[in-house]
């Protein structure tokens, strides 16, 4: 059984991306939701989250822009939870008041050990650890660091119920 | 981090993204309120790992030069080698008039046999260049008349990809193009179409008029057995269009003509026709040809002067020679297409600095004065001719 240790970083990395990639898109299905996973590298978002629950009616749609770490200790337990970003750039992308299409932040925390991400069974599939979501939209940045940091509530659990509401939300016009 | 892509998204509306789109069969999904709307690809394997594009559709709103540059990037990104990888440069470059010229032959569908193949090519072609001659003029028979302006013209057009398991030449005529009516057309200087230019998108509607007026004569024949709807005055075809359509409709089970118009300019409206021509009118149309053709009188004229302008592009072959003349007769300056032999004897009498006298049939091109079918005449009688001329006048030479 490999562990982190075994494996090159560049791909850990890769892999970390991969897992959240599963982790949003299972969390759409479950919401209904359509999951299209993008280039961030030229899109500033990675997922683009969709509804249309007819095709006689408007869709609404949120862009998710994915950091998974393993800085942050699995089940924290205070209110939030620390998140350096790695530019100012992604920063500043997430913060932009955007009138047609909002983004929101999603945070994956992620245990080191790869072995122990999923666990599958009779019953279930289990994703280890948990994502939050955040918007940063209206946000100054900090004139220092240049890398800023964040605190993500430990309440904005991603899950299906909370991807539901975010897009209700953004349906009635309502601030995230 | 990957550079963010460039794209000038000032040269890109909304409005003619989405036409584009469905003009490629992409299907649009409801969107948001007048904000964005978004297109799904098509059911097409090529295009199965294809995201969808989301246009949007408010161009004050703060975040659509990022939205449409997003846009323009999945465009980009679209896989394969379709009619859909093209969709960007479509929508990058300047509007287009596009007409496809389809012909069903009895080949396997998709094939066509080789020489009804370059028919068509020449027959399309052909087609566009009458519509430009007619955009100066409208004359029942052209000949040489404005072939430089309509090649001026070609030049400006683009050909486009044939369709899928069909033979469609296509041609793309940019709207905005402004071809000169001069030879040498000036540079960084205001330009007013109509008046030293023409519009692509001129010519465009004269080849519609044109078509459209080929169907009604068609048509008339077919009721009153009449050719009056080719020859009426007020008639846009010519025996050069004429020629070139019974060249589309022969040897063919059926023959259409597509001519899309994307928004342009000002106008905001798309146009869309079709044309279709069995295999009668081809018979038709030959019938209408012989009565079109009524050359003009040819003027055959000769010219005396010196050469000022020799140019050939390739040794050995025919070229160009302009001549000033002594008299100014036909006109102060007329070029001549020579012979090899006969444009060699021009370069001899330039060196010498003697005049020359040709002969040929006058027309006109615009400002210029052309003789064609030429000969050189021998050049010591034009040097006795010009000097002749010139001693009327020269007291000088009296004694």
């Amino acid at each position: 059984m490999s562990t982190s240790a075994s494996v090159k970083p560049r791909l850990y990395t890769t892999v970390m991306e991969q897992l959240q990639e599963g982790y949003v898109a299972a969390v759409a299905a479950s919401a209904g939701v359509v999951a299209e996973f993008r280039k961030r590298d030229v899109h500033k978002y990675d997922v683009e989250l969709s509804r249309q629950d007819d095709v006689s009616i408007e869709e609404v749609a949120v862009r998710v822009q994915l950091k998974s770490t393993t800085q942050i200790k699995p089940n924290p337990g205070g209110p939030d939870v620390p998140f350096r970003f790695k530019t100012r750039e992604d920063f500043g992308s997430l913060a932009m008041n955007r009138t047609t299409q909002p983004h929101i932040l999603v945070v994956m925390v992620v245990g080191k050990d790869q072995a122990m991400w999923t666990k599958a069974g009779h019953d279930e599939l289990v994703v280890n650890h948990c994502c939050y979501w955040m918007s940063l939209v209206g946000q100054d940045a900090p004139a220092s660091p240049q890398r800023p940091v964040i605190h993500v509530p430990t309440a904005n659990i991603f899950d299906a119920a909370a991807l539901t509401d975010i897009l209700d939300r953004i349906e009635r016009g309502d601030p995230l | 981090m990957t550079q963010q892509p460039s794209f000038d998204i000032a040269r890109v509306s909304p409005r003619r993204m989405t036409q584009l789109l469905d003009d490629a069969h992409w299907q649009p999904v409801m969107g948001r309120g007048g904000l964005y709307v978004r297109y799904r690809p098509p059911e097409n394997l090529s295009l199965a790992n294809a995201a969808s594009v989301v246009v949007p559709l408010d161009t004050t709103a703060q975040d659509y030069p990022e939205l449409m540059t997003q846009a323009l990037t999945a465009l980009r990104d679209i896989p394969g080698d379709g009619p859909d990888s093209a969709l960007l440069s479509r929508l990058l470059a300047s509007p287009t008039d596009e007409f496809s010229f389809e012909k069903e032959t009895s080949a396997p569908r998709g094939w066509i046999q080789w020489d009804d193949g370059m028919s068509l090519y020449e027959a399309a072609r052909a087609l566009l260049a009458s519509g430009a001659k007619s955009a100066r003029e409208h004359r029942k028979y052209f000949g040489n008349k404005y072939g430089q302006f309509a090649n001026r013209f070609l030049g400006e057009v683009m050909m486009g990809q044939t369709a899928i398991a069909s033979y469609v030449v296509r041609a793309y005529v940019p709207s905005d193009a402004q071809v000169s009516v001069k030879t040498t057309p000036e540079e960084d200087v205001q330009h007013y179409p109509g008046v030293d230019v023409v519009l692509g998108r001129t010519v465009s509607e004269e080849v519609v008029q044109t078509l459209q007026a080929a169907e009604d004569a068609v048509q008339h024949y077919r009721s009153h057995q009449s050719l009056s709807g080719f020859s009426a005055p007020e008639s846009p075809l010519s025996y050069e269009s004429v020629v070139a359509l019974k060249q589309i409709a022969q040897d063919a089970n059926e023959s259409a003509i597509h001519i899309s118009w994307e928004p342009s300019g000002a106008s905001q409206d798309r146009h869309a026709w079709e044309f279709t021509f069995t295999p009668d009118s081809a018979s038709v149309f030959e019938k209408a040809a012989t009565t079109l053709v009524k050359p003009e009188p040819q003027r055959r004229v000769t010219a005396t002067g010196m050469v000022h302008l020799l140019s050939r592009t390739d040794a050995g072959a025919p070229g160009v020679v302009g001549i000033t003349t002594t008299d100014g007769t036909p006109a102060n300056k007329v070029r001549v297409r020579l012979e090899p032999d006969d444009y060699h004897r021009a370069i001899t009498a330039h060196d010498e600095g003697r005049a020359i006298r040709v002969a040929g049939d006058l027309e006109k091109e615009g400002s210029l004065s052309w003789l064609y079918r030429a000969t050189l005449a021998d050049i010591s009688e034009a040097q006795e001719a010009a000097g002749a001329s010139a001693g009327d006048d020269d007291p000088d030479t009296l004694f």
